[in-house]
């Protein structure tokens, strides 16, 4: 099941203001994540229990809660999967004991070469504004990937996305409920076809508004339901349109 | 417009589209600067969508003058006069303006045998004509040894400018001349009303003038007679003169040419212009008609020798010739002239 991306958030901030109770909920309620950004550096399943690199993964995570800062502007995720990628690829290369000395860890290269804690912060900050660059560019051309199996472009989106706050609020829900249905989203992913008689009958929505907003209730569904890979623009879209739909 | 502020999801030429992050797609200017790529949050306008004033005058200027050209063409081309000429074969032209041949049609088995060796559309009238009677002379229908006929009429549509009668004749003249045949020439002037009578009879309009004058004369002949039969042998036939009979006029507009007043002769030396009679003065009511150049020299001899007078246009007063005995009109040998309302009008 899909968490919403404001349970993380609220957790988050409990987490960090010392809340035992909230971490471990986060944790938790994370581990998928963990898990699936392991199998993507390992190239691999790997399993709760047998798999090093996952225990490593939520270590790095219980680290990034420590280390998120907000005013950095950069999802919670996205920032937790670069910490995760990082200590996991410290210890992959530890375990193989190859190339220890170009290590691509900071803290590896603070201890082995001695350079000072500002000089490291300040080469994490760049790391971090370039990783964070190239990932949302990569999200947003997955997401375009993503949308051309449906035969949809950003231009046509523009082109169709409602310009009234509340009808777009309204496509907004339609598109929540849908991405949350995971009988109807299925029905989506395999017919390549909206389920527009059961979303009216589920949301109450016109046949017609659904018929005409059909694009972009996809497009939405598709993001809100991918929001752990699309974390970046998720979590721009998240104070305005997804609230706004509930 | 407000200032949209979005995440690039991707960029064009000029442009570049946005997320918002109240879930709009939007499309903005694209912003100075050379680090845009997908995912930077940037802030920014919607494309002007400038009105192109240019391309549109272009357009505009191009149709109106294509229309003008269009509407030009049409009134250049339209159809303004229709002349037909008889010898067997009967062929109806219609000029346009200019004196071009824009429609030209066959009235008889001759005719279409003329117009297929002589195609005339889009020639002018002299090329046509210098054409038609090349043919006609190679296809036998005029022969140097023979009594040739040529009767020629003009229509004019709507008081629209007319071939020259003498022109016409001069045109005539030339293609004859220069084959050295002996050919009588009757121009005639019709009216578009009797062009049109005479195109629902399947007639040129001179051969639909020539029958109502037969007719009138008490000769008798059917319209399908005097379509199959050429002008010289419908005089040998008929016992009639062609010049003559035509020289009563109906509308009372041109002159036919005499008998024997236009004729070609073949001779060692360059043959002498064919003379022609000038057209003649459009009836005036309460004058008789005369010459160009003397339009008050009156043949009033030569009209009341017909017992049934000749008529003006209608609408118009027709000059009535009574045999009486008293000389009180002045007329000559106890003929008195008077002028009545046309019946057939009631004016």
């Amino acid at each position: 099941m899909v968490q919403p991306v404001e349970e993380v958030e609220k957790n988050l901030a409990r987490a960090k203001n010392g809340d035992r109770q909230a971490r471990e909920e986060l944790l938790a309620a994370c581990r998928p994540f963990v898990a699936r950004v392991a199998a993507g550096i390992c190239h691999r399943h790997v399993e709760w229990g047998h798999d090093d690199e996952l225990s490593v993964g939520l270590i790095a995570l219980d680290e990034a809660i420590d280390r998120y800062e907000k005013s950095r502007e950069v999802p919670f995720l996205a920032f937790a999967r670069l910490i995760i990628r990082s200590r996991i690829t410290d210890y992959l290369r530890r375990e193989s004991r190859l190339a220890a000395h170009q290590t691509a860890s900071l803290e590896v290269v603070q201890e082995e070469t001695g350079v000072s804690r500002a000089e490291a912060d300040l080469a994490w900050q760049e790391y971090l504004a370039r990783e964070t660059a190239r990932e949302r560019m990569e999200e947003i051309q997955d997401y375009a990937r993503l949308l051309a199996d449906f035969d949809i472009k950003f231009a046509g989106l523009a082109a169709c996305a409602p310009k009234h706050r509340d009808a777009r609020a309204v496509l907004l829900h339609v598109a929540r409920t849908l991405a949350g249905d995971g009988e109807l989203f299925n029905r989506l992913m395999a017919g390549k076809k909206l389920p527009i008689q059961e979303l009216s009958a589920l949301t109450g929505v016109h046949r017609k508004t659904l018929e005409r907003g059909r694009r972009y209730i996809i497009a939405m569904a598709l993001l809100w339901r991918h929001c752990r890979e699309f974390v970046y623009l998720c979590h721009y879209l998240k104070p305005g349109a997804f609230k706004g739909g509930d | 417009m407000p200032a949209v502020t979005g995440m690039i999801v991707e960029i064009k030429q000029h442009t570049c589209i946005v997320l918002t992050p109240d879930g709009d797609f939007r499309e903005l200017s694209l912003p100075a600067g050379d680090d845009l790529q997908p995912g930077r949050v940037i802030t920014g306008n919607p494309p002007v969508r400038r009105f192109l004033w240019q391309p549109l005058l272009i357009a505009a200027s191009v149709l109106l003058l294509l229309g003008g050209g269009m509407l030009y063409r049409g009134w250049m081309t339209r159809a303004v006069a229709y002349i037909s000429l008889d010898i067997n074969p009967s062929v109806e032209m219609a000029l346009d303006r200019r004196e071009f041949v824009r429609q030209a049609r066959g009235l008889n088995n001759g005719g279409a045998v003329l117009l297929n060796e002589a195609p005339v559309v889009g020639v002018p009238l002299k090329g046509a004509i210098n054409s038609l009677l090349q043919v006609a002379v190679r296809e036998h229908y005029l022969q140097p040894e023979a009594h040739n006929v040529i009767l020629a009429t003009v229509t004019t549509l709507n008081n629209q400018p007319s071939p020259d009668v003498q022109v016409l004749q001069q045109y005539i003249n030339q293609p004859l001349q220069k084959c050295r045949l002996n050919a009588e020439i009757v121009v005639d002037q019709a009216m578009p009303g009797v062009l049109r009578q005479a195109q629902q009879a399947g007639l040129s309009a001179g051969r639909y003038l020539l029958l109502q004058r037969l007719q009138s004369k008490g000769v008798d002949i059917s319209s399908g007679e005097i379509n199959r039969e050429g002008m010289a042998r419908l005089e040998q036939e008929k016992h009639i003169n062609i010049g003559e009979l035509m020289a009563r006029k109906q509308g009372g507009r041109g002159r036919a040419a005499a008998p024997g007043e236009v004729r070609i002769t073949p001779s060692p030396e360059p043959a002498p212009p064919a003379r022609v009679k000038k057209p003649a003065v459009p009836m005036q009511s309460g004058y008789l008609r005369g010459d160009v150049d003397s339009p008050r020299k009156v043949e009033p001899l030569r009209v009341m020798k017909h017992p049934e007078g000749w008529l003006n246009p209608p609408g118009q007063h027709e000059l009535r010739v009574k045999d009486r005995g008293d000389d009180r009109s002045g007329g000559n040998r106890g003929e008195k002239l008077f002028w009545r309302r046309n019946r057939n009008t009631g004016k």
